[in-house]
């Protein structure tokens, strides 16, 4: 099952890439919308109750390294490849009129990067991971690379050498627990659940944490490993700035959940300030960028900065509610940043101009645009009733009742975000219409109304039913923060019972 | 019965080597008889040697380790891997040679005898268990290689890329003999088991003798395998030589010297390992640094090739230093180094498949990076060959070159190597951006490159880049053949 939802894209990849260009645009969004209706029977297969791997396949891979083909599902897991398979139809739709060139080539790709996403979501050994990990980037690279503006070939290679850069560093961390674990038990092995059960000296894990902190930081990308994501997304086609914000950052913020962090929690104690600090930083200093942006792609680039800082500090919370608002963010902001991207899109392909300055008064041309984009701005800003408010509202909480200075800190980054976006909207959307060039805009068509409704409707339902999300994000979550606390107790991590509110246990469902 | 005579038991055993020899003077005094050399007997005849030799290591694998030629001569599982490392690497360089010479305007018989020599010589190096025999394998194969380079005789890179290489690389042989005298006089013995006893009864009379021999021999093979500080002459011989036998030096040439290089530390020195590692330690980690650092200045595929192949030194010596680091039979080091190998030479089979197409019309070789823009919309499966090969080279998933790397590195750690394993982690990082380079002109520049047709190349370049990514998705037969030739060089 598991198996079909990760390979499916890939085999389908490569059946697009050998279509005729012509029949590339039905073949490319028909393969995706495939496999979404594979990966949907996991939804109501996924039992919400139990906290272990779901779906688990496990099958001996490299015999002699104990390197196993060993994929499973939790709660976190489930969510986050729905995303994906979720996004992935929009973006290729969203496709038909922004790539101008070699389609095929373009929904191959995008298909390929789907599988290995969905791969690096629910690998459960380490070298699988890695190798998903890394397959991840080579789409990546040519979709910017091919696809992209002016300034595409160096975004690329930045991108491609921040993230390989970091991944070798992992690697060699990595290597370093697979050895710890021949020391210890004397077998060889790559399987997450096996290496969890090691114990490693504090010195040990803080040099192994260190580097796979920084190789899921720069993905993610925190304060001041972030310097690529705006030239990757400004110089990205549209598509590609979706997936890489929507999808590909919250590999990262996973690679943190589902293995830094378990691997290595006495290292998470010593160094758990330095990456609240980090992720403070990144949230005041991403929305204060964003603020002064001219360019409303660069904008929503930075403004994903700041809001990948607020997942950061829920993590790091390391208690109920700032982990599990930490997740459920991860999905808001995949559905709330991917939305804005595709608006940026559709308004970049009628008019070839990212300046805020060029627009103005839009809400008197386009009003179906203006109202999509008002309400998901203000699912980006957190406004209660929209699914971002949920988010923020938990990180914070989570976060006050660990680091309160940081987190008054942090949430002053909730207000910079919504001065710029607000202000951002103000601009292009009221205001006179003086530039001639706007007065003939063409408002939503059918097709983008199609794309973009869906996401519309998960704003509103992730922000005024969460429950569903959060049942199964929850079971995961106790997990981790068991984890956690299992080896920090007396230390200012410890928080007790009173950490979790009844509304968020288990027990008040 | 009676048993044969053991002089014929060695030529039984080394029947690879004969082979080669045999039809390399068969095809040398054919060279002188036939002119013009007709192409598809004297191509068909070294391709059908090489195979045949290949088929003959292969059915000696799986015996237990001999000795032949009163030990001069160890055919074991260690030896075997090699020996097709190198054979492999020789039949695609052969694959892509025939049309290649013909357009630089070469139709020289002696080109495929001097193949055949380069290759015994190689073998002679990979089966050798005698540090005299290792210098006469090497000089076999040295020679046959000088010559090789400047086999154009009519362009004055490719003469000065052949002497340039001659002196040097004669000089380096010197140097390497020397080493061979004092590690003899020290330990009163050349062969590779005798120096091994000998350093662990507590070493032989004269320490300070036997360092400096240790030392001389590390210059010699340091040389010979490109790495740093002896690594400059690659860059500009590998520009010059015909792309062909650029083909062969990269991956044959850089094989068997390191399993010889291998055998040496393993099989004699690596007892001596005070002296040894931290000197291994220090030029493979410089190695690994400088060649991949290099290359991303170069703008040329050849050099960009040349300074990769000195990276790759690099990573094979952190293998070897892991191997003297201790723990070999533990870490499986030796195994890491034979799998790397093999990784090694297909990707730059590969590789070297499409640069022997990128000829001009005046038959001279125009290797610039330039040259490939367009290449993904006008040549798509070459350039997605070449794609797989790089990715490869770079060492990232799903192919060999990344099962090979994490082979490497995991040995290295395995041995305590930790901080070598960093030091090649940052050489790699540097190294994916000019593997990536390439790729960028190949797919995201406009242009209309002009390649050459040749089947021939582009059934090595299909079929390394389909070994590349099966071994890297399913290493386990690789990788259990490369464990067999460590238990064997061990026991």
């Amino acid at each position: 099952m598991l198996s079909l939802v990760t390979l499916l894209p890939i085999v389908l990849a490569a059946a697009v890439a050998l279509l005729p260009e012509r029949v590339a645009r039905a073949g490319g969004l028909a393969a995706s919308l495939v496999v979404l209706a594979v990966s949907l029977p996991l939804w109501f297969g996924f039992d919400p109750s139990d906290a272990s791997y779901q779906f688990v396949e496990h099958v001996p891979w490299i015999e002699q390294w104990g390197v196993s083909y060993h994929l499973g599902m939790d709660g976190v897991s489930l969510l986050l490849v729905l995303l994906t398979t979720g996004l992935t139809p929009i973006i290729l739709l969203a496709g038909f009129s922004g790539v101008e060139k070699n389609f095929r080539g373009y929904a191959a790709l995008m298909l390929a990067l789907e599988g290995a996403m969905i791969g690096t979501f629910l690998a459960l050994d380490v070298f699988l991971f890695y190798i998903f990990w890394e397959l991840v980037l080579l789409p990546m690279y040519f979709l910017i690379g091919v696809w992209g503006g002016e300034r595409r070939i160096y975004a690329a290679v930045k991108l491609f050498i921040y993230t390989a850069g970091g991944s070798l560093l992992m690697l060699v961390a990595l290597l370093a627990l697979y050895t710890a674990h021949h020391e210890q038990v004397g077998t060889w092995s790559t399987d997450l659940p096996d290496l969890l059960k090691l114990s490693l000296a504090p010195s040990s894990q803080k040099w192994m944490f260190v580097c796979l902190a920084i190789a899921f930081a720069i993905k993610v990308p925190m304060f001041p490993l972030h310097t690529w994501l705006p030239d990757a997304h400004v110089e990205a086609p549209t598509g590609g700035s979706v997936v890489l914000a929507g999808v590909m950052l919250k590999m990262g913020t996973y690679g943190f959940y589902r293995f830094a962090m378990p691997l290595f929690p006495d290292a998470v104690v010593a160094y758990g300030p330095v990456l609240i600090g980090l992720a403070v930083i990144g949230v005041v200093y991403g929305a204060l960028v964003a603020l002064v942006q001219d360019d409303i792609k660069k904008l929503v680039a930075y403004s994903s900065v700041s809001h990948l800082g607020f997942v950061m500090l829920g993590l790091f919370a390391l208690n109920g509610p700032g982990v599990t608002g930490s997740i459920f963010q991860m999905l808001n902001h995949g559905v709330s940043t991917a939305a804005l991207f595709l608006l940026v899109g559709v308004l970049y392909e009628r008019r070839h101009t990212r300046k805020i300055a060029d627009y103005g008064g839009l809400t008197k041309v386009i009003p179906r645009f203006a109202l999509v984009f008002m309400i998901i701005t203000f699912s980006s800003i957190g406004l209660p009733g929209l699914n971002g408010f949920v988010g923020e509202f938990m990180i914070l909480l989570g976060g006050f009742q660990y680091a309160p200075i940081p987190t008054i800190v942090a949430s002053s980054g909730v207000i910079f975000g919504a001065a710029y976006m607000l202000w951002a909207f103000q601009r292009m959307m009221f205001g006179p219409l003086q530039n001639e060039a706007n007065k003939g805009l063409k408002d939503l068509s059918a097709r983008e109304l199609v794309y973009l409704l869906p996401l519309v409707f998960f704003a509103f339902w992730m922000g005024v039913y969460p429950k569903p999300f959060l049942d199964r994000i929850n079971p995961s979550v106790n997990v981790f923060v068991a984890r956690m606390e299992e080896h920090f107790e007396g230390s200012p991590y410890s928080c007790g019972d009173g950490c979790t509110p009844s509304w968020l246990s288990k027990e008040a469902h | 019965m009676g048993s044969a005579p053991p002089v014929l038991d060695s030529v039984i055993l080394a029947a690879p080597l004969m082979l080669l020899a045999l039809m390399g003077v068969v095809l040398m005094v054919a060279a002188a008889v036939f002119r013009p050399m007709p192409r598809l007997p004297f191509w068909g005849a070294s391709c059908l040697t090489v195979a045949t030799t290949l088929v003959l290591v292969a059915l000696g694998s799986g015996k237990p380790a001999t000795e032949a030629f009163s030990g001069m001569l160890r055919i074991d599982a260690y030896g075997n891997f090699f020996a097709a490392v190198v054979l492999v690497s020789g039949l695609f360089s052969l694959l892509i040679s025939d049309s290649y010479m013909e357009r630089i305007g070469v139709r020289v018989g002696e080109f495929y005898s001097l193949v055949l020599f380069a290759l015994c010589g190689m073998l002679g190096m990979v089966y050798s268990n005698d540090l005299m025999m290792t210098f006469i394998s090497l000089e076999v194969m040295s020679i046959a290689v000088y010559v090789l380079c400047a086999i154009k005789r009519s362009d004055d890179r490719a003469v000065e890329s052949g002497f340039k290489y001659f002196i040097l690389g004669a000089f380096s042989s010197a140097i390497l003999l020397y080493g061979v005298a004092f590690v003899y006089g020290a330990t009163g013995s050349t062969a590779l088991p005798a120096i091994a006893h000998t350093l662990r009864e507590g070493g032989g009379e004269a320490a300070g003798i036997l360092a400096l021999g240790g030392a001389l021999l590390l210059v010699g093979f340091g040389f010979k395998v490109a790495s740093v500080p002896f690594h400059m002459w690659a860059p500009d011989v590998y520009q010059g030589a015909p792309t062909a036998v650029t083909a062969l030096m990269a991956s044959g040439v850089k094989a068997a010297s390191i399993a010889a290089f291998g055998r040496v530390v393993i099989g004699a020195m690596g007892d001596d390992a005070s002296n040894w590692n931290g000197a291994l330690w220090w030029m493979a980690a410089a190695t690994m640094l400088v060649g991949n650092l290099a290359a991303l200045a170069q703008n040329d595929l050849k050099r960009i090739f040349a300074y990769s192949g000195i990276a790759h030194a690099g990573y094979l010596m952190m293998a070897l230093s892991s191997v003297a680091a201790g723990g070999a039979a533990e870490n499986g080091a030796i195994g890491s180094l034979a799998f790397y190998m093999l990784a090694y030479v297909l990707m730059n089979a590969g590789a070297f498949a499409v640069l022997a197409l990128m000829t001009t019309s005046e038959g001279d070789d125009a290797t610039d990076i330039d040259r490939l823009a367009g290449l993904g919309r006008s040549h798509p499966f070459l350039a997605a060959g070449l794609s797989v090969c790089l990715i490869s080279l770079a060492g990232l998933p799903p192919t060999m070159g990344f099962i090979g790397k994490f082979y490497l590195f995991s040995a290295a750690i395995g041995a305590g190597e930790v901080g070598l394993a960093f030091v090649g982690a940052i050489g790699a990082a540097a190294g994916v951006y000019y593997y990536l380079r390439p790729m960028v002109y190949m797919y995201m520049r406009e242009g209309s490159p002009d390649m050459a047709v040749d089947g021939r190349a582009r059934l090595a370049l299909g079929l390394t880049s389909a070994l590349l990514l099966i071994f890297g998705l399913m290493p386990s037969a690789i990788l259990q053949w490369a464990n067999a030739s460590m238990a064997s060089v061990l026991g």
